[in-house]
């Protein structure tokens, strides 16, 4: 009988021991993504940083570079508008935009749902430029090969330091806009030995899209990457 | 600030495990977050308590286990816990180390309550 009211009911507790990955299913996901992608030959690349960090410029410039090269599909990751995706449609390029609302960050389902919509018989090479955002979107595989993160001048050293999980997630960092980096006394030597010393894995490029100081090393990353994958 | 994206997959988890044990409530969710996991617990209890309502957890707490950062370093072999900086050996300064723990996101544990009609005491 019941201890509280005398009715018929009785409440049994019980404890059901787990153990299970909160991210298990987009984890799943992710890994359907990256098959999806290798059936296809694609080498899947996740940009992430801050925003304003040069992500949508170091695109641009990239597909001018790759032009001839190999062809290039872009997801575009934002919470309002269609403007990157518009000036990524310009370089002439398949892109597909997701606009995530309030959601700071792509998961692999997102990033699944805007795959269906590219033309991915057709594509070498797959960005996603994640939504800006030092912080959620390293919590999240969404499936690509080679995690990237981007971080300009402008934004300052010690940002290695203070996201640390971005930077040991990421197989390569980016430092962009280093035409800068004189005028506001960025010490290069100091975010790079930060970033390491959280990832010692960690490739690091200095470049600028501007000026194109850095790029060659970049493109020249990126097609070893696709030679990789096609052999 | 994903938080309200890990609670959604929290809910969703222990509602299924909820409807396979046939619960008529939860009353506890325990999880496991790694140092490093890239949560931040005071708001992810703000996001599980406003996310709750009209779900099996409506009443339940959540209760949150912080797993500290656990490194083993490469060169001098040694376990370290909650490193400062993160990933540097507090015993040869080393940065070849190795994580051990304290990434992980884990749904450890769920209590629930099931109803029963008693049929022993019923005359």
């Amino acid at each position: 009988m019941c201890q509280d009211c005398g009715c018929s009911l009785t409440t049994n507790t019980k404890v059901l021991e787990v153990q299970k990955r909160i991210l298990e299913k987009n984890d799943a996901e992710a890994a359907q993504n990256r098959a999806k992608l290798e059936k296809h030959g694609i080498l899947g690349i996740n940009l992430m940083s801050s925003p304003g960090a040069g992500k949508t410029t170091l695109l641009e410039k990239t597909i001018e570079l790759l032009d001839g090269i190999c062809s290039i599909g872009v997801i575009e990751g934002d919470l309002e508008t269609e403007r990157d995706a518009e000036r990524i449609r310009q370089k002439g390029v398949a892109v597909q935009q997701i606009t995530t609302g309030q959601t700071c960050h792509l998961d692999a389902a997102m990033v699944h749902s805007a795959m269906h919509r590219m033309p991915l018989e057709e594509i070498d090479l797959l960005f996603v430029e994640n939504v800006g955002n030092l912080v959620c979107p390293a919590a999240y595989d969404i499936g690509t090969h080679m995690n990237v993160v981007l971080l300009s001048v402008t934004e300052g050293d010690d940002k290695p330091a203070k996201y640390p999980l971005v930077f040991l997630k990421s197989d390569l960092l980016l430092i962009t806009k280093t035409d800068l980096a004189g005028v506001l006394e960025f010490d290069m030597e100091k975010a790079v030995s930060d970033a390491l010393t959280i990832n010692p894995r960690l490739q690091v490029i200095k470049l600028s899209a501007k000026s194109g100081d850095g790029m060659d090393e970049w493109i020249t990353l990126l097609r070893k990457g696709l030679e990789d994958r096609i052999s | 600030m994903h938080e309200f994206s890990i609670v959604q997959s929290i809910l969703d988890t222990v509602e299924g495990y909820a409807r396979q044990s046939s619960a008529s409530s939860v009353k506890r969710v325990v999880i496991r977050a790694g140092a490093i996991s890239g949560i931040e617990p005071h708001l992810l209890q703000i996001a599980f308590d406003t996310f709750k309502g009209h779900t099996v957890c409506s009443e339940a707490a959540l209760e949150i286990i912080i797993e500290p950062l656990k490194v083993e370093c490469c060169s001098c072999s040694k376990i370290a816990e909650n490193t400062n900086p993160l990933f540097r050996c507090p015993f040869c300064g080393s940065t070849d180390v190795r994580l051990l723990n304290g990434e992980d996101l884990i749904l450890e544990r769920i209590e629930m309550e099931s109803s029963d009609a008693e049929t022993q005491d019923s005359p």
